[in-house]
C-alpha cells in the first residue's frame, strides 16, 4: 500500500456565505467521510490549518526575509491536509473524488515518497 | 460505496449537535449563574465550532458529549479568568449549586430535567416555550418560528428578548422548588408536544419526518407518566396521543422518502406495539377526572388506529371530538382539521364553507396544510380549476422537500 497526501486548497471566503445550519451540514459531510476512511483503515491522519495567512520565508539579499503571504494563488490557500492509504494513484484518485472537499475546494493529491 | 455508514454518521452528528447545544448551555448556565447566559451560549457555540474544525480531521471522539463539555467549560473558565472574575465567583457558585435542595430528585432523566429547568414561569408562556425548545432541544429560531406562525427574524428577536429578561431579572436556571414544579408541568407538556410535532412534520428541509426527534419527545412524554410528581391523567393522555402518532411515522413516507397523505398510508406499516402502548396510556388517561386537549386528540387518534381504512373510521365520533376540541382551544389549526374531518365524514360542501371562513386567520395564511386541504376538498367537489389554483398556492407556501414533491405530483395530474 502506498501513502498519499491530500492537500486541501480552500477558496478564500468559500464558506463565508453559508448559514450556520448549512455550515454544520458541510462539516457533517467531512466528518462522515473521515469516519468512513477510519472504518476502512485508510485514514492516516490530518490537520486543519488556521484560516489566516501564514509566513513565507525567503532568502533575500540581506539574509532570510519573512513575509506574511503572499500565496501562490491569491484566491485560495491550503486549509488543511489529510493522508490516506491506497494501492496506487488510480485508487487514490477514486477515493479522493469521494471526499467532500473535491466539491467545495481543490484537492492536490501527492504520493508520499517513503525514504528507506 | 454504500451511503449507509455516511448517513449514520450524519444522523449521529445531527442528534449530537442539536441535543448537545442545549445541554451545554444549560449545564454551563447552571455552573456559571444565569447572569452568564450569554457567556454560556457563546462558549457552547465555540465548543461546537472546535468540534467541527477538528472532527473532520480526527474523527468523532469516543465520548463526544464529554469532549464538548470539557472544551466548553474550559473556554468559559478561561474567559472568566480573563475577566478576573473566576477566582472570586467560581467557588461560591459551585458550592451554591451543590447545596441547593433538589426538587427534581425524582426525575433522573437528564433531558427531562433540562426541560423543567428551562420552563421558567417568570417569563411569558410563548417566550418560555420558544426558549425551552431552543435551549433544551436545540431547535433553531427558524424551526420554532413555524410553530408560532411567525418569521425567523421575529423569532430570533423573541428568543433574545426572553434571554435578556432572564439576565435582567437575574432569574436562574437552578432547580425549581417543589412548589414551582406543578406550575411548570403544563408548559413542559406543551414543549414535549411541540417538539414531537417538529419531528412528525419538520416543515422544511429534505426530510418529511425526523423520527429521532419524535421518538425523543415520546420518550419524555412516557417518562412524565412514570414519575409520581409529574404523572396524572393529562400526562397519560399526552403519552397516548404521541404513541398513536408515532405508530404512523414510518408510513408517512414511502420507500423513496416521498410524503404519503394520511388516507393513502399503508396501515399494515403502522407500528402495532406503539398502538398498544397508546391504548394502555389512554386507559389510564380516561380513569382520571380531568379532560385535556390531549385526551380529545388521543381519542381521535385512537379511532383512526382502530379503523381498517381512513374511510371506515368512526367519523361521527371523530367530529364530536373535534367539536369539543374547537370549543376548548379556539385554535384555527384545530378548526382546519375539523373541516377536513367534516369532509371525510361526507360533507364536502360544509367543509369548504368552514375552510373559507378560516382563510383570513393569521395561522393559516400561507399555510401549506390549509391550502392543500382546501385544494383536496375542492377537487372532491369537482371544482378542478379552483383546486388547481389552491394546489398552486400550497406549492408556494413553505414546506419540506417531500411536501413539495407531493404537491408537484398532485399538480401534474391537472395537466
Amino acid at each position: 500500500m502506498a501513502q498519499f497526501m491530500m492537500l486541501l486548497h480552500d477558496k478564500l471566503d468559500g464558506f463565508s456565505a453559508l448559514s450556520h445550519d448549512e455550515m454544520m451540514s458541510v462539516i457533517k459531510e467531512y466528518t462522515a467521510w473521515t469516519e468512513k476512511m477510519i472504518a476502512e483503515g485508510r485514514f492516516l491522519g490530518g490537520e486543519k490549518l488556521k484560516d489566516e495567512p501564514g509566513r513565507n520565508l525567503l532568502a533575500g539579499t540581506d539574509g532570510i526575509e519573512t513575509h506574511a503571504g503572499p500565496f501562490t494563488e491569491t484566491n485560495e490557500m491550503i486549509g488543511g491536509y489529510m493522508s490516506i492509504e491506497a494501492a496506487d494513484y488510480d485508487e487514490a484518485v477514486k477515493i479522493a473524488k469521494t471526499c467532500p472537499h473535491a466539491k467545495y475546494g481543490r484537492i492536490e493529491l501527492r504520493e508520499i515518497d517513503p525514504i528507506k | 460505496m454504500s451511503a449507509g455508514p455516511d448517513t449514520e454518521v450524519k444522523q449521529t452528528l445531527d442528534r449530537l449537535f442539536r441535543r448537545e447545544a442545549g445541554r451545554l448551555v444549560a449545564t454551563l448556565t447552571r455552573k456559571l449563574g444565569a447572569h452568564n447566559l450569554t457567556l454560556a451560549e457563546d462558549t457552547a457555540q465555540e465548543a461546537l465550532l472546535s468540534a467541527s474544525r477538528s472532527w473532520p480531521f480526527d474523527g468523532i471522539p469516543d465520548n463526544p458529549s464529554a469532549w464538548l463539555h470539557t472544551v466548553a467549560y474550559r473556554k468559559a473558565i478561561d474567559l472568566l479568568r480573563h475577566q478576573k472574575v473566576a477566582e472570586n465567583a467560581m467557588p461560591a457558585l459551585e458550592t451554591a449549586t451543590a447545596h441547593t435542595p433538589d426538587s427534581l430528585a425524582g426525575i433522573t432523566d437528564a433531558e427531562l430535567r433540562l426541560v423543567f429547568l428551562c420552563c421558567h414561569t417568570a417569563i411569558p408562556e410563548q417566550d418560555r416555550l420558544a426558549l425551552t425548545l431552543h435551549i433544551a432541544f436545540g431547535f433553531s429560531a427558524r424551526e420554532i418560528a413555524r410553530l408560532f406562525y411567525t418569521g425567523p427574524a421575529a423569532m430570533s428577536a423573541r428568543l433574545t428578548r426572553a434571554k435578556d429578561q432572564i439576565k435582567a431579572r437575574c432569574l436562574s436556571f437552578d432547580m425549581p422548588t417543589a412548589g414551582e414544579l406543578t406550575p411548570r408541568l403544563s408548559s413542559v407538556q406543551k414543549v414535549v408536544y411541540l417538539a414531537f410535532s417538529l419531528g412528525y412534520s419538520p416543515g422544511h428541509g429534505s426530510k418529511a419526518v425526523r423520527s429521532d426527534i419524535a421518538f425523543e419527545a415520546l420518550r419524555l412524554a412516557e417518562n412524565l407518566t412514570q414519575i409520581p410528581e409529574t404523572s396524572g391523567g393529562t400526562a397519560s393522555a399526552l403519552a397516548a396521543l404521541l404513541s398513536f402518532q408515532a405508530s404512523r411515522l414510518a408510513s408517512r413516507t414511502d420507500t423513496a422518502d416521498k410524503f404519503v397523505p394520511f388516507q393513502h398510508q399503508d396501515r399494515k406499516r403502522w407500528d402495532e406495539g406503539l398502538i398498544a402502548r397508546g391504548f394502555n396510556h389512554l386507559r389510564r388517561a380516561s380513569a382520571a377526572r380531568e379532560v385535556s386537549r390531549y385526551h380529545l386528540e388521543a381519542g381521535i387518534a385512537s379511532l383512526h388506529a382502530l379503523a381498517p381504512s381512513a374511510e371506515a373510521a368512526d367519523w361521527q365520533q371523530i367530529l364530536k371530538y373535534y367539536q369539543a376540541l374547537s370549543d376548548m382551544t379556539a385554535s384555527p389549526v384545530v378548526a382546519l382539521n375539523h373541516a377536513v374531518a367534516i369532509s371525510m365524514a361526507g360533507d364536502n360542501a360544509g367543509a369548504i364553507t368552514k375552510l373559507e371562513a378560516l382563510s383570513e386567520q393569521k395561522a393559516l395564511v400561507g399555510n401549506i396544510y390549509f391550502h392543500t386541504a382546501r385544494a383536496e376538498i375542492l377537487h372532491r367537489l369537482g371544482r378542478s380549476d379552483d383546486a388547481r389554483v389552491a394546489f398552486n398556492k400550497a406549492r408556494f407556501s413553505g414546506g419540506s422537500d417531500p411536501d413539495m414533491r407531493y404537491l408537484d405530483l398532485r399538480l401534474s395530474s391537472f395537466d
